[in-house]
């Protein structure tokens, strides 16, 4: 009787773990488990699943993307999959050489969406071949092998997984150090979405349930105070940078001086190398920005402060990014001639004020005026008074914060940035700005297998992520996990379907 | 026997100077329980069984026994009889301390002083030895397990037991695992640094001595001259040199130049010395537990007391973060009654599967209903996971353990036990398991011949909560019961 | 028709007469604009079309082929753009001044009037008109169980007399889940007593001032403290209730809907309240309208859901449904993108439209003047570069009864 029990106990375990789902990373418990590539074959209707409202017929707001997706597809697409598949070929060839008695590949093959390499054109009906963790290959015509998991995307968007360029909350601050991967805000994130994470000048994975992985590149950057209302910071950073600089141009010449007097005659050198206290200790981090071996960062608004930035990164040659720039749009010209990158806020709110002799203040047009300029821009969602952008807000606030960083992308969308440049704001532009577009940002052959899939185009506000795939795993599958799979199931966006059961008023004993 | 005879016997006993064995200059003191119920952990519970007890040892367990006549009769056949329980974790009656990092070098027993009230918690509700830990968070040193006594308050059963480290927070407690095994590594590898330094010494010199030897046979053919005949003299020859072995392995760089030449640390008299014994280089006594068990060496394992699922990942992620030559041997703790560890239970259930030997793998745990994370779904994981095959070793999730505490302990268990955990395991998660953590089991945590008359009489099922302990033997003395 | 809806154009008819004499009498502008998005009752999208206003009303709405526009008309051609009604927001307290946002003088403060703060020139209400908003009910705080009379205004001109069409616009009660910050010791009976008393007093004093206009007795003393209640009473304008969690909300319908039988504005109905439809469906939605924000999702850790509060609200049944922000909580020019979340949440794109429109307008009981492009109606409308609930569509132009009150191309965009 007690083992009845016990097995009834274990049943109900195994189906509260229903909650994990996928995102066990046991290898026990893989092979018979055949759970993320469920085919989905009656997934939303084969036409797009964007219409909304009962209006059509306007062929000006959305699918811009599309449009010019498919301007310049048509000869490229296929080089694109031919390249693909050759380097398709090649891997595989390695593969089998190399990994003869390894364990086995671990394959997944996307098959059927609508791929967005981001970086490429939009391939309509591709195939993603991910192995080990990594992208094999991309294409129509692409080879899964018969041991490949597979999942149909049919009828769904396929990009790369966002990138958050600022967070907090989710993972630690060294992401391998203390984050706990299975915390809720991780499958929330993963449905915004975002699968890459900056956290402290650290690049992280979202990678819910396992630690594999998780930690993509640290120290990226350098943070620095250069604004006028603290003037003394301001000449602390050009005396360092000026020191350091000095010091590396007198190593130089030393360098040059001794190769010279070694052809010379066969004595000791009394030559001293220059004294190297202005690249020690916390002035080391000087000579990474001047050898551009880290991203300067900074965080400035005023127009001032922007152009003052500006004239920094050029004099030393630094590479920059600025965090806000809410006046960026006064002086997109100087920034996107002094190759500055810009982490911008499109809902930030400043009303400026009006007695100033010039333009000042923010506006929703911030992103798109300086995407026009050719400065690189990423976005970020805005704090307010009750939200903080960068988090993952439980309390009911939606669409201000991590929860929905597409929705900062559409409002810059809003301002002007064209659709395709909001996507990669998102995504490539993203991983540019932080150094880390050799992994993530695209979808690229021998790039990590960040993926998402999604219901529809990512800057529509009622998408959905459908699957996250994260380092080739199916890190949240939004059927699996009981979050949202309750939220429009069959993908229908006219109904409102039926509701989910509740807590209340159930009573103890009574069935879920 | 009543109090006031006992604390007249205590002036007796105390002047025995915890002589437990003196039996043999007197008769055999005989005890002979008649019990409602035995539940003797090891086997199955006997019903209206009799225990005989000589000189505090258990000498027969069965149904109605041949009970010698002078014999002292408990009659608890109203009574339910078990083994009396181990506590194999506490700090009980301990000051709060805080401290964090690496401390391996701490010990409990240097904190646990004999004090009869304080103590008595314990024995009032059923243990009869108990393992204090170090305080505080990191690697915070190792256990020390006493008997519980009425009269002494405590009693040594084993003062240098298992390491104890916390892994509740990965934030907070693994870069202190990944320094601590860092530490014990490097140590390890100075170890070995040292004896290939010193084997290579040997060769040389035994290469020498061999020379030597010929030289002077060649020479004492050849007729006359001193012989360094003593040289080759055992005993002296391989008298150690701690100094100037430990001074060698720790000062040289690791390139070691002088290890060709002879010994240059004794000077003059070096031709007449050996490279001597082996004496391993003395080890950072704050990793040295750890290094006894990356080694293999150490008699008890390291128990870590892991937060949660996330835990059991960084972990797993520390152990590969830092190269080592194998894993310590470890026990998890599970104390956080929050703890989302049935995340895990995948892998713990390949753990238990995996594991070799009759007994299962050891895990520390605080009975409780466990939630599953983020709902009210309520598990019964630790039904789980006796039924996956572990021994669990049960312990209040609260340091302090106050009697309350320790009390809760038996009536989660008997919670868990209505939600089907088997009721055997749950009493061996009381005695047998913890002994068998502990490394006294082929004395204690059983009612079976041969092993210590510790006893717990309760008047029921020890696992429902209406049942109370009656009265606690220890050696075949009954050292408390109710008034 | 309540007879109070006519006193307040009365009121403000000062203020009217100032505006009306910028624009002749009978002079015709004609919007050509590529979809009108009307919400009236039968849900008409009219494409292509050209819409007549005169006076500031709305005079028809027509498709531009079959239209006949006057010479003498003005036509501003934005055919690239949707035309949807002003939006309505219910919950705001940036119309006005946010330092006097709460008067926490006593637990209730029925007198008070926010009518006295209202400031539609600050920086933060002109940003309403970007997001498509016209008209705001303005309320106090929650800070105490009655902070008094909202009042309704439009974003427009730089006085309260201006901006405002109603007052009172409501009466402000927060049933629970702030006032007890008022002091240490207010909990939920305490607030419930203390209400239930000053309501009672309230009905007193309305029922003798509406028994002597009746012929039923004397005149009561004019008391400024009550004398708002006795339009509340009758109905002519509605209680906008902070509540939230399903236990207040159910002492909001209870106590106030059914108790005090005043029609009820569910302001927030966050958290699990959604678990009360039912309740609300016995009273009647003609009694009580559900407003839900500014949190638009509820993670139900019971079972580990997100729930999409109101997705949820629709699901019980409740289709009289609006969203809010709670501005400054959410800044009211984003009002539709609190719509677009609670679509995100499963609720459905056109419902949410309504929601902020016709809905709102009914729930104000203005919906004879606001909350659809109608013939006769206030030519309060926004034009949009697509569907207005979608955040990347921007609203370019926004007019409050004929008058351009924000348009994109001059100065800064504002969102």
């Amino acid at each position: 009787m007690r083992t009845a029990d016990l097995l009834r106990v274990l049943v109900a375990l195994v189906a509260s773990l229903a909650f994990v789902g996928a995102s066990v990373p046991l290898a026990s418990a893989e092979p018979d488990e055949p759970t993320p590539d469920e085919p989905t074959p009656d997934e939303p209707s084969p036409d797009e699943p964007t219409p909304e409202t009962p209006e059509e017929g306007d062929e000006e707001d959305e699918s811009e993307s599309d449009e010019s997706g498919s301007g310049d597809t048509e000869p490229a697409e296929d080089e694109a999959s031919d390249e693909a598949t050759e380097e398709d070929g090649v891997g595989n060839d390695e593969a089998s050489e190399e990994e003869a008695d390894e364990p086995k590949d671990e394959l997944l093959a996307i098959i059927g969406g609508n791929v967005h390499t981001v970086t490429g054109p939009t391939i309509p009906g591709g195939t993603v071949l991910i192995r080990n963790g990594r992208i094999d290959a991309i294409g129509r015509r692409v080879t899964i092998p018969d041991e490949a998991e597979v999942i149909d995307a049919s009828g769904h968007e396929v990009y790369p997984g966002l990138i958050a360029v600022d967070s907090s909350g989710l993972l630690s601050r060294n992401p391998r150090e203390g984050t706990d991967p299975y915390a809720i805000q991780l499958p929330f994130v993963l449905a915004a979405g975002i699968t890459t994470a900056i956290t402290s000048d650290n690049a992280g994975k979202v990678t819910s349930g396992t630690l594999d992985g998780i930690l993509l590149r640290e120290n990226l950057f350098i943070e620095l105070e250069y604004l006028s209302t603290e003037p003394a910071k301001r000449r602390e950073i050009r005396r360092g940078l000026g020191d350091a600089r000095r010091y590396l141009r007198d190593l130089a010449a030393h360098e040059r001086e001794k190769a010279l007097e070694k052809l010379g005659e066969d004595e000791e050198s009394e030559l001293e190398p220059p004294d190297d206290e202005p690249v020690k200790g916390r002035n080391s981090r000087y000579k990474r920005l001047l050898e551009g071996d880290a991203i300067a960062r900074f965080e400035a608004d005023e127009a001032g402060d922007l152009v003052a930035i500006a004239d920094l990164a050029e004099e030393f040659g630094l590479r920059v990014i600025i965090i806000g720039a809410e006046e960026g749009w006064t002086v997109a010209d100087r920034l996107g001639r002094a190759d500055i990158s810009v982490v911008v806020r499109p809902r930030a709110f400043n009303p400026g004020d009006d007695d100033r002799m010039r333009a000042n203040g923010a506006t929703i047009e911030n992103a798109g005026i300086l995407h026009r300029h050719g400065v690189p821009v990423a976005v970020i969602p805005a704090d307010t008074w009750f939200t903080q952008g960068t988090q993952v807000g439980l309390w009911g606030l939606a669409g201000k914060d991590l929860k929905h960083l597409a929705y900062s992308a559409a409002f810059a969308v809003r301002g002007g940035l064209p659709s395709r440049a909001a996507i990669e704001s998102l995504t490539i532009t993203a991983a540019r700005t932080l150094g880390i577009d050799d992994r993530v940002g695209s979808l690229e052959v021998g790039k990590d297998a960040d993926v998402i899939i999604t219901d529809g185009d990512l800057l529509h506000f009622m998408t959905h992520v459908r699957y996250a795939v994260v380092n080739g795993r199916v890190a949240y599958d939004k059927a699996e996990d009981t979050l949202f799979n309750h939220i429009r199931p069959d993908g229908d966006r006219a109904s409102v379907g039926e509701a989910p059961a509740d807590h209340w008023p159930r009573r103890l004993g009574e069935p879920w | 026997m009543t109090r006031s005879v006992r604390t007249l016997f205590s002036g007796l006993v105390a002047a025995c100077l915890f002589t437990t064995n003196a039996g043999a200059e007197y008769d055999p003191e005989i005890v002979v329980v008649k019990a409602g119920t035995i539940i003797t952990a090891s086997g199955d519970a006997i019903e209206g069984g009799e225990i005989i007890i000589e000189d505090g040892e258990i000498t027969l367990v069965g149904l109605s026994l041949d009970s010698p006549k002078n014999a002292e009769v408990i009659d608890a056949r109203d009574m339910t009889v078990m083994p009396g329980m181990i506590l194999a974790r506490t700090r009980l009656n301990l000051p709060f301390i805080r401290r964090s990092g690496v401390n391996g070098q701490f010990v409990a027993r240097d904190e646990v002083y004999p004090d009869l009230t304080g103590f008595r918690p314990a024995l009032e509700s059923g243990y009869t030895a108990v393992a204090f830990v170090p305080p505080g968070t990191g690697i915070t040193g190792r256990a020390s397990v006493y008997r519980v006594m009425e009269i002494d308050g405590l009693r040594t059963l084993d003062a240098d037991n298992y390491l104890r480290a916390t892994f509740e927070d990965a934030a907070r407690d693994k870069g202190a695992m990944v320094q601590a095994l860092t530490k014990a590594q490097a140590e390890i590898d100075k170890i070995e640094e040292a004896r290939e330094e010193w084997e290579k010494q040997k060769e040389a010199w035994d290469k020498k001595q061999a020379e030597a030897k010929k030289a002077a046979e060649k020479e004492s053919e050849n007729g006359g001259g001193d012989t360094p005949a003593d040289e080759g003299d055992a005993p002296k020859g391989d008298e150690p040199k701690p100094e100037g072995a430990r001074r060698r392995a720790t000062e040289e760089p690791s390139g070691g130049e002088t290890g060709d030449d002879s010994d240059p640390t004794n000077g003059g008299e070096k031709k007449d010395e050996g490279p001597g014994e082996f004496v391993p280089p003395e080890i950072d006594p704050s990793v040295k537990p750890l290094v006894d068990l990356i080694l293999g060496e150490a008699e008890h394992p390291l128990i870590i007391e892991i937060g949660g699922a996330s835990e059991m990942l960084h972990l797993r992620d520390a152990f590969e973060q830092v190269t080592i030559d194998a894993e310590p041997k470890h026990v998890l703790a599970m104390l956080s009654p929050s703890g989302d560890y049935s995340y895990q239970i995948e892998s713990l259930a390949s753990v238990a599967a995996g594991h070799e030997g009759d007994d299962g793998p050891l895990l520390m745990v605080s009975p409780a209903m466990y939630t599953e994370r983020y709902t009210v779904e309520r598990v019964n994981l630790l039904g789980e996971l006796a039924f996956a095959g572990f021994d669990l070793v049960s312990v209040p999730s609260s340091l302090r353990g106050s009697s309350s505490q320790l009390e809760d302990v038996r009536q989660e268990l008997g919670m868990l036990v209505r939600e089907g955990l088997d009721h055997d395991e749950a009493i061996r998660s009381l005695t047998l398991h913890p002994a068998r953590l502990l490394g006294i089991d082929t004395d204690f945590g059983s009612i079976e011949k041969g092993k210590t008359a510790d006893l717990v009489f309760f008047n029921g099922d020890p696992l429902d909560p209406a049942s109370s302990v009656q009265k606690v033997m220890i050696e075949g003395r009954i050292e408390w019961e109710t008034e | 028709m309540s007879r109070f809806k006519s006193l307040p154009r009365v009121a403000v008819a000062g203020a009217l007469g100032l505006l009306g004499a910028s624009h002749a009498s009978g002079e015709t502008t004609v919007y050509r604009v590529g979809k009108v998005l009307t919400m009236d009752a039968e849900d008409r999208v009219v494409n292509h079309a050209a819409v007549f206003i005169e006076d500031g009303r709305f005079v028809s709405i027509e498709r531009w082929r079959d239209a006949e526009i006057p010479e003498d008309a003005t036509v501003i051609d934005r055919r690239e753009l949707w035309m949807a009604p002003g939006l309505v927001e219910l919950h705001n307290h940036v119309l006005g001044s946010l330092f006097d946002l709460n008067d926490g003088v006593y637990l209730t403060n029925p007198g008070l009037r926010a009518l006295d703060i209202v400031e539609p020139d600050s920086d933060i209400a002109k940003q309403a008109p970007a997001g498509g908003l016209t008209t705001a009910l303005l309320i106090p705080g929650s800070a105490t169980n009655m902070g008094g009379f909202g009042v309704v205004g439009k974003f427009r001109g730089s006085t309260p007399e201006d901006s405002a069409i109603r007052s009172p616009g409501s009466i402000k009660i927060a049933q629970a889940g702030n006032p007890e910050g008022y002091w240490y010791g207010v909990r939920r009976r305490f607030m419930n007593f203390n209400l239930r008393r000053t309501l009672t007093k309230a009905q007193d004093y309305a029922n003798a001032y509406d028994a002597w206009e009746a012929g039923d007795g004397d005149k009561p003393d004019y008391d400024p403290v009550y004398h708002g209640f006795v339009g509340l009473f009758r109905g002519d304008y509605p209680a906008t209730v902070h509540t939230q969690i399903y236990q207040v909300m159910m002492t909001t319908v209870s106590m106030l809907a059914e108790e005090f039988e005043m029609k009820v504005v569910l302001d927030h109905s966050t958290f699990d309240g959604y678990k009360i439809a039912p309740l609300v469906l016995e009273v009647g939605e003609d009694r009580i309208i559900t407003m839900n924000g500014p949190r638009q999702m509820f993670v139900d850790y019971s079972q580990r859901k997100v729930m999409g509060n109101a997705a949820r609200w629709w699901q019980g049944g409740i289709r009289k449904l609006g969203v809010n922000t709670d501005s400054p909580v959410i800044p009211q020019e984003e009002l539709t993108v609190q719509a677009a979340v609670a679509c995100w949440y499963g609720w459905t794109p056109y419902e949410a439209l309504a929601g902020i429109t016709r809905v709102g307008a009914e729930a104000l009981m203005v919906d004879d003047r606001l909350g659809s492009i109608e013939p006769g109606k206030d030519a309060d409308f926004a034009l949009w570069t697509g569907d207005p609930i979608d955040p990347r569509s921007a609203c370019l132009l926004t007019v409050i009864e004929g008058e351009v009150v924000y348009d994109a191309s001059k100065g800064k965009r504002r969102f």
